[in-house]
């Protein structure tokens, strides 16, 4: 039990597994990640295929072996924290009063002409002083708190990788794609199959691209309306300015143009319009005839769109119009005609959506460990004695000091010191 | 304080400046010759820094310091005229959004942490090894990219750019120093004969001391810029971490220092093994900044062109 104990403690431990996740990390930088089994026999062979495959490189950051070494990486971090803190703590409580003043670490000893008392007087600014049986001790003790910021660090990683599992247990990420003009409460997320409805609706009223003179994108906006039974309102997602609702964000991600488009359609002499569209067939019942939309776009100032047309009996068949245009297809023995007499572009609006109940621990880990490395870094306990004794030609003085770091600061900070208090008044 | 070498520097900028200005019968000097003006301002440095170590020549160590200073301060007014500029154009934005801008900003950072270093150090050999590290960034800057000012696409625009950009890029410039610090100590031998060149360095000891803490500073910033940048990504895509390569080589970068951090706090790693960390770590901080930008894809792409 105490070799398992020392093992997970040990500080040598922790610098392998920095090095061994730096290190693993880099696979999953270099192999494309989450193809199919499959691609990555076709692409490295069937030895490195199977490789790839038991060591499931395929999804690096998710793999047994790296959950492996993150989860040892935390027994490490825990057990090194509580091996250390008593120590800590121990440092912490020490009485900077009970030094024996002739035997101060970093000693250096002057003697000057002024008084023990006149000394006194000048160091009681800076200074907590006793009187001792003989002379004066001075102590200046700063950031002894400092033994502990170490703990806010370690304490904040475990904080962020709870809210990183709570996000991953219980929340989800998805998208809902809306054409303007319609409503969705369908969130697909990516890991599962099917769908998770919200209880509300979000609709898509209008969707704007703005592009600066160069032809670079300025702007996709998203106007919706955020409907929950009898209640709703407008927000407006852009990129960079998500929608939060009920916990759940929704962010602008991607969109598509489609077009409803109006196609007359002529079989010898009788003739229908259709109006189809985006994932809304049209059908002309008594000819048994189906035309529905694949894609569309305007190029040169023309209006064009892709169309896919069957007839009972028949194989499909695609064909592209010209807005204004008539087209001629044959499904033999019927001779058909297309010309497509409106199109009006349609936007499909991409969002992503996120419901992260950890989120919010992972913000406090962050804020922590700003603040604890800062702390930690930047702030170490350091203290300096003065011990005053009167001397015939005045006082004999000895000066010490303790660091936990920064010993070489610390040695020229009480050479200032020396010529700052002390020389000055020889 | 070095007050001459400051003073110096910020005469000899406001001279090249008023020249260039009325050379140009303008107050504002195009940022892109500025900037590539100082690309051999940090060279003539670089020169002066050498000849001051080789020769131990003091009156040139200050004359160097004065140049580094003055590449400095024409280094940050034309960074400020390229953001004046890009508001002339109707879409002004910090630079710090693509490849040229990091780079100007790279070097910049370099500098900066160096000059500070020079004040504490009251050494000036140092510059021998860092400011043609910064001159090289300008030169790739200036000739290597487009200098054309853009827009910011909708990714960009976000008050997060500026905390991400600059955290992280003064975390790039401490390791950076750190890196010359290394490479200082593991060329420098154990014993140097009084007439020895090195002699003009900083001993063992406070190498490995600055090393130590200008490794703790980088830290610190890299970490405030990974974390800006997660806040970011989840203001922007929805996810504070996707695996992305440059998120995940960041993470690798700062695996590698905490390695060497958690070695010197605790077992006295000093020295050799410090040294060797600290260059290996810069390794891996250009190719967070440059190979994942060249020939891995992933969400952080605008920064590569």
């Amino acid at each position: 039990m105490k070799k398992i104990v020392d093992f997970f403690s040990s500080l040598r431990l922790a610098i392998f597994l920095f090095l061994a996740l730096a290190t693993t990390s880099i696979l999953g930088t270099i192999l494309p990640q989450g193809k199919e089994p499959g691609f990555y026999f076709a692409k490295y062979g069937s030895f490195w295929g199977k490789i790839i495959n038991f060591f499931q490189l395929y999804d690096a950051y998710h793999s047994w072996w790296y959950i492996a070494l993150l989860s040892v990486f935390l027994l490490n971090l825990i057990f090194c924290s509580a091996k250390r803190f008593p120590v800590s703590l121990g440092l912490y409580r020490r009485d900077p009063w009970s030094i024996d003043p002739e035997k101060l670490p970093m000693r250096k000893e002057i003697i000057t002409s002024k008084s023990p008392e006149e000394l006194k007087s000048s160091l009681e600014k800076e200074f907590d002083i006793k009187a001792l049986k003989e002379g004066f001790l001075g102590v200046k003790d700063r950031f002894r708190w400092s033994y502990f910021s170490v703990y806010f660090v370690h304490g904040s990683i475990l904080v962020i990788v709870i809210g990183a599992l709570i996000g991953a247990i219980y929340g989800y990420r998805g998208y809902m794609n809306i054409l303007e003009g319609e409503k969705s409460n369908k969130v697909f997320p990516f890991q599962k199959k099917g769908y998770i409805s919200l209880p509300f609706y979000i609709k898509l009223d209008k969707f704007e691209i703005e592009f600066y003179p160069n032809g670079m994108p300025k702007d996709y906006r998203s106007h919706v309306t955020v409907i929950d039974g009898n209640q709703s309102f407008n927000y407006l997602i852009r990129v960079n300015h998500p929608l939060e609702y009920k916990k759940i964000r929704f962010y602008q991600s991607s969109y598509q143009e489609y077009a409803a488009i109006k196609i007359r359609v002529e079989i010898g002499n009788k003739s229908k319009d259709l109006v189809i569209k985006p994932f809304r067939d049209g059908s002309w019942e008594e000819e048994d005839l189906t035309i529905g939309l694949i894609q569309y776009g305007e190029a040169h100032g023309f209006r064009m769109a892709k169309v896919w047309i069957t007839k009972e009996g028949h194989e499909p068949q695609m064909i592209w119009l010209i807005e204004g245009h008539r087209q001629e297809l044959s499904f033999s023995p019927h001779k058909i005609s297309l010309s497509m007499l409106e199109a009006k572009p349609i936007f499909m609006t991409g969002l992503q959506v996120r419901k992260d109940p950890g989120a919010i621990l992972v913000w406090i880990g962050f804020l922590l460990m700003i603040l604890g490395i800062f702390a930690a870094f930047f702030f170490t306990h350091r203290v300096i004695w003065v011990y005053i004794r009167p001397h015939e030609k005045g006082s004999r003085v000895i000066v010490g000091g303790y660091s936990k770091r920064y010993r070489e600061d610390l040695k020229k900070q009480i050479e200032r010191f020396v010529n700052k208090y002390l020389i000055d008044l020889t | 304080m070095r007050i001459k070498e400051i003073a110096g520097g910020l005469l000899g900028a406001l001279l090249i400046y008023l020249l260039l200005a009325a050379k140009n019968h303008t107050v504002l000097v195009s940022h892109a010759y500025l900037l590539s003006l100082v690309t051999f301002i940090y060279l003539a440095a670089a020169a002066g820094y050498l000849l001051h170590w080789i020769f131990k020549w003091e009156g040139m160590g200050l004359a160097s310091s004065a140049i580094a200073w003055a590449g400095i301060l024409l280094h940050t007014a034309g960074w400020g005229i390229r953001w004046w500029e890009s508001h002339e154009l109707g879409y002004g934005h910090i630079p710090l959004s693509n490849l040229y801008e990091s780079l100007i900003f790279f070097a910049w950072a370099v500098m900066a942490v160096y000059l500070f270093l020079e004040l504490k150090l009251r050494r000036k050999a140092l510059g021998a090894f860092v400011a043609p590290v910064a001159s090289l960034i300008m030169a790739y800057a200036s000739f290597g990219t487009s200098t054309e000012i853009e827009p910011l696409v909708p990714a960009l625009q976000s008050n997060w750019l500026t905390a991400h950009v600059i955290t992280c890029f003064l975390g790039y410039g401490a390791f950076a120093v750190a890196f010359g610090l290394g490479l200082v100590y593991l060329f420098r031998p154990r014993t140097v004969a009084p007439s020895s060149i090195w002699q003009y360095l900083p001993e063992q000891e406070t190498l490995d001391n600055l090393m130590y803490k200008i490794i703790l500073f980088g830290f610190f910033w890299l970490t405030v810029g990974i974390i800006t940048g997660a806040v970011w990504a989840d203001q922007a895509w929805g996810s504070y971490w996707s695996w992305d390569p440059k998120e995940t080589w960041s993470l690798i970068t700062w695996f590698i220092y905490a390695a060497a951090i958690h070695a010197r706090i605790t077992r006295g790693w000093t020295g050799k093994r410090m040294a060797f960390l600290s260059v290996v770590g810069f390794g891996a901080v250009l190719f967070t900044y440059f190979g994942v930008n060249f020939w891995l894809s992933g969400l952080h792409s605008y920064a590569s062109s």
